[in-house]
């Protein structure tokens, strides 16, 4: 069994492909901050909201971990168009990828919220901070440091699940692949480049998100 | 009027009744020993005093304010009343003079430079100016129990309460601590404390309250009551303590 590699047509398409790397960088960190918005509210409702709003909380959690990625998309991409609301292929993408990762977010801050000792609530109250302050200087940054792994781990592999919204046309890098595939019927070749991109934008997001703690978290910048 | 007035207060966990029917009135400027075993309601009647604790029973009055009355404002109250941990409870992630300027700026909204002025003023009373930028990990327990009465200080309280203050630090940081507290004594501060330090309540404290079950067993002048215990429970509990 030989196969001659022959990048040649892949590579002549590189415009193309730098298009839908563009896309699909726009989606994650677009994303990626839309998450963390519901993150933090989300957890902050489930950790001290009412027993009603919590309640809310734990059923979009549990309905968005427990269900596919790409159901929850072709829901709103094909699903919502019968109730009369339509989005272009990008915004429900943006939709679908917010809605999911804002669900593991907040499991995720939650698990950071309330591994803050009460007695730090306490320290803040018999100061006279306001519940909102307490959240605000008390607990959020140390909180934050202690899930920050964890958070940003949930945010890579946010990244790499971008890929399905090709499934609905939207123009990422995993779909102008697959169109090249399409024109060359260089599987292989196209592949290999596509996971070495991926690849790439997830060591660059790593090393980003380590470099943010250390921005944010290290107290050298005292 | 008294500054603090506990009437008949009762506080259940559950089924639990940590506070049985508890009163006591403390002036302006008095020093009171909350003394007693563990599990007898002394920390919790403390806590009663600035409202962590909900009451199932009973007043408890501030200067005049019903500190259980659902209209009343807890923060505005707080900012009278200051409080110390038995666990410091500093904000890890703030540096001394964050610590220190924190409720003063968000609460109160003194800007930064008076802030930090206030910072190394209350700082000063404790022995620790040359701390300011340090963090809370970097100090040694009696410095960050110092640093956490500066940080009340910084409110300007009417009233400190001090929950067990000195229990969990090393035998030889102890005394540092309490020697601010005799400092805070000798300039009029109005002090509440829950101790085991039978000897420095002896000597700084003008009344003495002995708990037991839930009630106040016995109280009154601190060298009298702790020199002739007119209770068994008392002396017993003074038996174990100082031997």
């Amino acid at each position: 069994m030989t196969y001659s590699f022959q990048f040649r047509d892949v590579f002549a398409a590189w415009e193309f492909l730098l298009d839908g790397l563009i896309l699909t960088l726009e989606l994650s960190v677009v994303t990626m901050l839309s998450g963390l918005v519901i993150g933090l509210a989300g957890s902050a409702a489930k950790v001290y909201g009412p027993g009603w709003l919590k309640a809310i909380v734990a059923v979009y959690v549990e309905a968005i971990r427990n269900t596919p990625l790409i159901v929850q998309l072709f829901l709103i991409f094909f699903g919502l168009p019968s109730a009369g609301i339509k989005f272009n292929a990008e915004t429900a993408a943006y939709i679908a990828l917010s809605i999911n990762l804002g669900a593991y977010s907040i499991e995720i801050l939650r698990a950071g919220l309330q591994a803050i000792p009460r007695s730090q609530i306490e320290a803040g109250q018999s100061l006279g901070l306001s519940g909102l302050q307490i959240f605000r200087y008390v607990i959020i940054f140390p909180a934050l440091r202690l899930i920050y792994p964890a958070l940003a781990s949930q945010f890579v592999l946010l990244m790499l699940a971008t890929s399905v919204v090709s499934q609905i046309s939207a123009q990422d890098l995993f779909h102008t692949a697959s169109i090249i595939q399409s024109r060359t019927f260089r599987d292989f070749e196209v592949y290999i480049v596509v996971a070495g991109a991926y690849l790439l934008l997830a060591l660059i997001f790593r090393l980003m998100f380590a470099g943010l703690y250390q921005l944010i978290f290290s107290r050298a910048r005292r | 009027m008294s500054l603090v007035e506990l009437r008949d207060v009762v506080k259940r966990y559950g089924q639990n009744t940590v506070l049985n029917g508890v009163s006591l009135s403390v002036e302006k400027g008095e020093i009171i020993a909350i003394i007693g075993r563990s599990g007898s309601g002394k920390s919790t009647m403390l806590r009663c005093i600035n409202g962590l604790e909900p009451i199932q029973g009973g007043t408890v009055a501030f200067d005049g304010t019903i500190v259980n009355d659902r209209a009343t404002d807890l923060r505005k109250l707080r900012q009278h009343v200051g409080i110390v941990f038995q666990s410091f409870n500093l904000f890890p992630h703030l540096s001394v003079e964050k610590n220190i300027t924190l409720a003063p700026k968000v609460v109160k909204g003194v800007p930064q430079a008076e802030a930090r002025r206030l910072a190394e003023s209350v700082l000063q009373k404790v022995g620790l100016a040359e701390k300011i930028d340090a963090y809370p990990d970097q100090l040694s327990g009696g410095q960050q129990q110092r640093v956490a009465i500066a940080r009340s200080l910084a409110m300007q309280p009417q009233l400190m309460l001090f929950d067990e203050i000195t229990s969990a630090l090393d035998p030889e940081l102890v005394g540092e601590v309490l020697k601010v507290l005799e400092e805070m004594a000798r300039d009029g501060m109005t002090m509440m404390l829950v101790t085991h330090e039978i000897g420095f309540a002896r000597r700084v404290a003008d009344r003495v309250v002995f708990m037991h079950e839930g009630r106040i067993w016995e109280h009154g002048a601190a060298a009298e009551t702790l020199g002739k215990p007119r209770t068994p429970e008392l002396e017993t509990f003074l038996n174990a303590v100082l031997h």
